[in-house]
């Protein structure tokens, strides 16, 4: 199985990216029965949770940095394993009580082991994450070519899973 | 002896724990049984309180003291542990410090929100 989980706070604009792009994947008739659709929002603890089932590969997606607003990334998530910090950082991480920062809740199934073996990360650049409603004309417009992207890679990892690696 | 753990609300908390037992684990490990389970309780609580924007203002208000609370007893937690009793942490914990600065600025949060 294949876990997608759309993070994203919908009242901060572009931040919202991963989340809309989690909808459109809902409406696909076409999507495969062995990719999971799970919406994170900004509650980080349950995708932690959600990654306890043991899933081949996680897709993340979300608002991420770059130079071009509107511009779509694909990315192999670094994930930094927390047990490898030096203890200060270690506990900082602990106290900062933020997971819904996916980068930061995939170092805690890292830790867990529970992070599985591929991890991705689609997003977008995001044009503007003030508060308000609504994601910008340049977010909007990035939306279909990230589900194109998205498919193409949901492609390649239920392939890679079929064959076993 | 029955262990209280084995009956009535101390049974169903410990069934419904056991779901998340790898996290209470992982946090028991790195921070102490008690710190450890009060830290990983603020992060179910934060969600819960930030994943519901239309709350009523009486239920977010019942999950900020419900935070604070165990905020506070953290604090307590680590300030024994601080003094060799309890934090568990060896040689370069600074659980304490961490928190005290995570629980300030969460406290600053939540004066501005007021």
């Amino acid at each position: 199985m294949i876990l997608v989980a759309g993070f994203g706070n919908l009242l901060h604009r572009d931040d919202a990216f991963g989340v809309r792009l989690l909808e459109r994947l809902q409406d696909n008739p076409n999507l495969s029965p062995r990719v999971r659709l799970f919406d994170a929002g900004i509650g980080g603890m349950h995708f932690v949770q959600e990654l306890f089932c043991g899933y081949r590969a996680v897709v993340i997606l979300d608002a991420v940095q770059g130079q071009t607003p509107g511009q779509v990334r694909v990315l192999q998530a670094d994930v930094t394993d927390p047990r490898t910090l030096p203890p200060r950082l270690k506990r900082d991480m602990l106290a900062d009580l933020h997971y819904a920062e996916p980068g930061r809740a995939m170092a805690m199934a890292k830790a867990l082991d529970t992070l599985p073996p591929r991890a991705y990360i689609v997003g977008c650049v995001p044009a503007a994450i003030d508060l308000g409603i609504g994601m910008s004309p340049e977010a909007e417009n990035a939306l279909p070519i990230a589900e194109a992207r998205l498919t193409e890679l949901l492609t390649s990892l239920l392939r890679a899973e079929e064959v076993g690696e | 002896m029955i262990s209280v753990l084995e009956h009535g609300v101390g049974a169903i908390a410990e069934e419904k724990i056991k779901t998340i037992a790898p996290l209470v684990e992982y946090y028991e490990t790195e921070m102490g049984l008690g710190a450890g389970r009060l830290m990983l309780a603020t992060n179910f609580l934060r969600d819960a309180r930030e994943m519901q924007p239309n709350l009523t203002p009486e239920a977010r208000a019942a999950l900020e003291q419900a935070e604070a609370l165990v905020v506070s007893t953290m604090i307590r937690f680590l300030g024994a542990g601080k003094e060799g009793e309890g934090c568990g942490c060896g040689e370069g914990c600074n659980c304490a410090d961490s928190i005290q600065q995570q629980a300030q600025a969460w406290l600053d949060k939540a004066k501005n929100r007021s």
